[in-house]
């Protein structure tokens, strides 16, 4: 039962990727990710391929135990050591795919050649050392159906593959850490040493003891079998040997380097470091070095997953999380992200579990175990659902089939609009202008004429005050001051001067204010009242007054503009421009209809002013981003 | 234009702010309208539609605008890091971007110390955005659009070594006004983009401030050029450490045919062992 229970979880979480790799695909990789500029690289570079590679250390570990040491002890776990490593690389291998910006081209490292880029170096590894993994796994494949004179050739260059192998690993484990030395600014002090490749060979060699056995262990509680523990404690050994080296290097390196006074220092990064290096190091070790619970199964499983997960930790921190104070950045992987690495790694679970049941992975489990495991003994014959999913040969495959179909149509409601629909921007509504208290004066470097001030201080000052409006839309300081009382005074037209600035105005208005239709801060909106329109012109039978003929699609490209119907919409002597026919007289952000109503003006005026005001026209003459003046600099000025 | 090392110098005292130079770049590189993305901080900031920026610093007289843009590093880390070697470090000075060969692995954005490539993220087929020194128009003897915009001379174009010689000309004539220091001229190996200023410039988010004038290539291909070295030593190692074990396997358990082992490559020698062993396993 509990096989059924793992294998249908397995589905559950592979089904939620397909649907987020399809938008990732049709929209690309910023409508499924969190990722910004400034933190590019998240969950699938940092999980997905930096910590995985690390995870998949099993398979040249284990290899170079049994082929180059000769330890026969080992040896019932060395399959499933490769495997394992075959998966974690084929998953990196994917991983990578989804993650670049364009996934067709991961293929150009082969024939565009950069040789002084570390990347370039891991990914020609990773690629030669899945074709070495592939080839030490088809031993297996062979031995099961009997290609003979394959399987001869393969054994006969066994010890090249290993060392082959066993030097690609080094390689690239090595030079995942030194593709951080590129990123000193970014990397928190901690993490960041002249010494990454080395803990990261090291560290990876230590994770890998575990991370085979936790699956040996997994495996054979699934099967109901007992696990070949010897080698499971000989690899628990081997670990706390190695993770204890890892520890002692990573402390005298922060030590001998001076930052020892980062480790006491409360901060957010000192508690990470402590977290990770007590999961990772501090825990094994101190557990593993007891042969008590070395040879037991229970304890070695929680270890093997405590440390993975500190590693893991180790890896995401050095790729990412220990970037973020230093960047003063956030970034919170989304769902998406989480549900692609995540279903990834639960199909490569399907396939590790599918070797276990078909090609004899473990000696220990047999084919009799297998079909014993598999059948579901526990539930009621006569039940409906022992009936569809076990009775029948095909129970099975209905049951993960239907778990499968169910996580993708999950995954797909769950999807945000920017996954379905392509990424749409932020919308930023606007506010209406504020009335300040401002004094005149002049100054050479910023906004020319006025000031705002405290209360307090215009109230001491004696200086010549006035209100004037502080045009701020979106609210976030930053603002330009607006006398209107002197442009009413600048404005042709004596008192039907006001539509030449407020050319639209909402019904018994006589001056509406601009942020009313230019609702966002950057973006056009749609103030268009369909139904309004609908209304006035007859419900159904008044489409035809817009929309021209009578068989043409209803779109908004397929209809006349406004003013065709309203040709006073906007009054002839307004200021206003419409440049961009597309717009079909929506209203354009909020930043662009200020600006296009000042700019021409403030041009048009400059030639008639004299020399110490010929800044008008520039975005220095009204953006005086002067927020908050203290007295002393007020008194400065008089 | 036959300058061999072009560079950019912005006088920080000079520039008013108005960005002219940022909307003649939008123009001249065709970059798209500005959104607020949701990956965006500032619409005013750096990214995939605005290549360089003006960042006001606000002082207590008055308010320095500094214009942030790619720095062109005479040494720069993102062509060093760039897979496939779509980022370039021309002879006559800029980095240039070929966007048909980028497979958008972003260790460009991860790599600049200074915070400059952005990328697309809004598009299907995203590409690495930043300055690229107009390098056609300066192939083609023009200015860079952005210096061809300036009104106030801020930020003027030329041979590096005549502008460095002109900011210390500055920096000599007035060394009331300027900061005795060229921003670009040794940090990370020195850029082909300068600043001088009078009031200290912070130009990267980054508070491990830049000071090393080692340029950033270093830290890694120091490690780099070991790699063939380590490759061929760990397969030397476990070659060598293989053999002495199998012979001292051998040996002790006094096996007769150790007399027939003549030779000592471990290739042809051991997967007869191997497949015994392995065949053993298996039944």
């Amino acid at each position: 039962m509990k096989l059924r229970i793992t294998k249908t979880i397995l589905w559950l979480v592979a089904g939620l990727a397909p649907a987020v790799l399809v938008m990732r695909v049709i929209h690309g990789p910023g409508s499924v990710t969190a990722l910004t500029d400034i933190i590019p690289w998240g969950l699938w570079k940092g999980g997905g391929v930096v910590a995985l590679v690390a995870i998949g250390g099993a398979g040249f570990t284990v290899a170079m135990l049994v082929y180059i040491f000769n330890c026969q002890l080992f040896k019932p776990v060395v399959r499933g050591a490769v495997l394992l490593a075959l998966l974690c690389y084929s998953s990196v291998g994917l991983g990578l795919t989804v993650d670049i910006g364009i996934w067709w081209r991961i293929v150009f490292p082969l024939w565009h050649w950069q040789v002084h880029s570390v990347l370039f170096e891991v990914a020609w590894c990773i690629m030669l050392y899945l074709v070495v993994l592939s080839l030490e796994f088809s031993h297996t494949v062979l031995a099961r159906i009997g290609w003979q004179r394959m399987l001869s050739v393969i054994e006969k260059l066994t010890m090249v593959i290993v060392i082959a192998g066993i030097s690609l690993s080094t390689l690239h484990q090595s030079s995942l850490g030194t593709l951080f030395l590129a990123t000193p600014f970014r990397l928190h002090p901690l993490w960041h040493t002249d010494f990454l490749p080395l803990l990261f060979f090291i560290s990876a060699i230590g994770i890998g003891c575990l991370t085979i056995s936790v699956a040996t262990l997994f495996v054979h509680w699934l099967y109901e079998k007992a696990a070949p523990m010897r080698a499971v404690s000989g690899l628990g050994a081997i670990s706390a040997v190695t993770m204890t080296l890892y520890g002692i290097l990573r402390f005298a390196d922060i030590i001998a380097s001076g930052k020892a006074g980062l480790l006491v220092n409360p901060s957010w990064d000192a508690a990470n470091f402590w977290f990770e290096i007590l999961l990772s190091v501090v825990i094994p070790v101190a557990l593993l070095s007891q042969k008590r619970f070395r040879v037991s199964p229970a304890a070695m499983f929680w270890i093997g997953v405590t440390a993975t997960v500190g590693l893991t930790l180790n890896r995401v921190n050095v790729s990412g999380l220990a970037t973020l104070s230093l960047t003063h950045a956030t970034y919170i992987p989304s769902w998406t992200e989480w549900a692609v690495s995540a279903g990834i790694l639960a199909a490569a679970g399907l396939i590790y579990l599918f070797c276990v049941e078909k090609l004899g992975l473990f000696a220990t489990i047999s084919a009799e175990d297998v079909q014993r495991a598999r059948a579901a003994d526990s539930l009621d014959p006569a039940d409906w659902r022992t009936t569809f999913f076990s009775a029948h040969r095909h129970g099975e495959a209905r049951l993960y089939s239907l778990v499968f179909v169910a996580a993708i149509a999950g995954s797909f409601a769950g999807l945000s609009n920017d996954a379905v629909y392509g990424v749409e921007p932020v919308a930023t509504s606007t506010s209406s202008p504020r009335r300040v208290q401002v004094v005149r004066r002049d100054k050479a470097c910023s906004a020319p004429f006025t000031v705002a001030l405290r209360d307090d201080v215009a109230e001491h000052s004696g200086a010549a005050t006035s209100m004037a409006l502080m045009v701020d839309g979106n609210r976030n300081g930053r603002y330009v001051l607006f006398d209107h009382e002197a442009h009413l005074t600048r404005v042709e037209g004596g008192s039907n001067g006001c539509a030449r600035c407020h050319h639209m105005n909402k019904p018994l208005d006589s001056a509406t204010s601009c942020f009313e239709c230019h609702r966002d801060e950057y973006l056009a909106v749609d103030l268009f009242d369909h139904q309004i329109h609908e209304d006035h012109t007859g419900g159904n039978h008044g489409c035809i007054r817009c929309h021209a003929g009578a068989g043409s699609p209803r779109t908004l490209a397929n209809t006349p503009d406004c003013t065709s119907c309203h040709p006073n919409m906007r009054p002839a002597n307004t200021r206003v421009r419409v440049d961009d026919p597309t717009m079909r007289d929506r209203p354009s952000g909020y930043m662009q209809a200020m600006h296009g109503l000042c700019i021409a003006c403030h041009q048009e005026r400059k030639a008639t002013l004299p020399a110490e005001r010929q800044g008008i026209d520039q975005c220095a003459g009204c953006h005086g981003d002067l927020p908050a003046i203290s007295e002393a600099v007020w008194q400065s000025w008089l | 234009m036959s300058v061999r090392n072009l560079a950019i110098l912005t006088d920080v005292t000079r520039c008013t702010g108005c960005e002219s130079c940022v909307v003649a770049c939008q123009q001249a590189n065709g970059l798209p309208a500005e959104k607020p993305w949701r990956w965006v901080k500032q619409i005013d900031d750096l990214s995939s539609a605005r290549w360089t920026t003006i960042r006001a610093v606000p002082q207590d007289d008055c308010t320095r605008y500094v214009r942030r843009q790619c720095r062109h590093c005479l040494d720069p880390e993102c062509v060093s890091v760039c897979i496939v070697g779509a980022l370039k470090k021309t002879p006559e000075g800029p980095v240039t971007y070929d966007r048909d060969i980028c497979i958008g692995c972003r260790y460009c954005l991860i790599a600049c110390p200074w915070e400059i490539p952005r990328y697309s993220w809004e598009d299907t087929v995203p590409y690495v955005q930043k300055c690229d020194f107009c390098y056609s128009r300066v192939m083609d003897g023009e200015v860079p659009a952005c210096v061809e915009a300036c009104p106030t001379q801020a930020t003027i174009f030329g041979d590096r070594d005549e502008l460095l010689a002109e900011a210390h000309r500055r920096i000599a004539a007035e060394p009331d006004k300027y900061i005795d220091k060229v921003w670009g001229e040794a940090e990370v190996g020195g850029t082909s983009v300068l600043y001088i200023s009078d009031v200290d410039l912070n130009l990267t988010d980054l508070e491990v401030g830049i000071s090393s004038k080692e340029p950033m290539p270093h830290r890694t291909t120091k490690i780099l050029h070991k790699m063939p070295t380590v490759f061929v030593g760990m397969a030397a190692l476990m070659g060598g450490v293989h053999w002495v074990i199998r012979r001292r396997q051998e040996l002790m358990t006094g096996a007769a045919a150790t007399a027939e082992t003549r030779s000592s490559d471990v290739t042809t020698e051991s997967p007869a062992n191997e497949d015994g062993s392995a065949e053993e396993n298996n039944a």
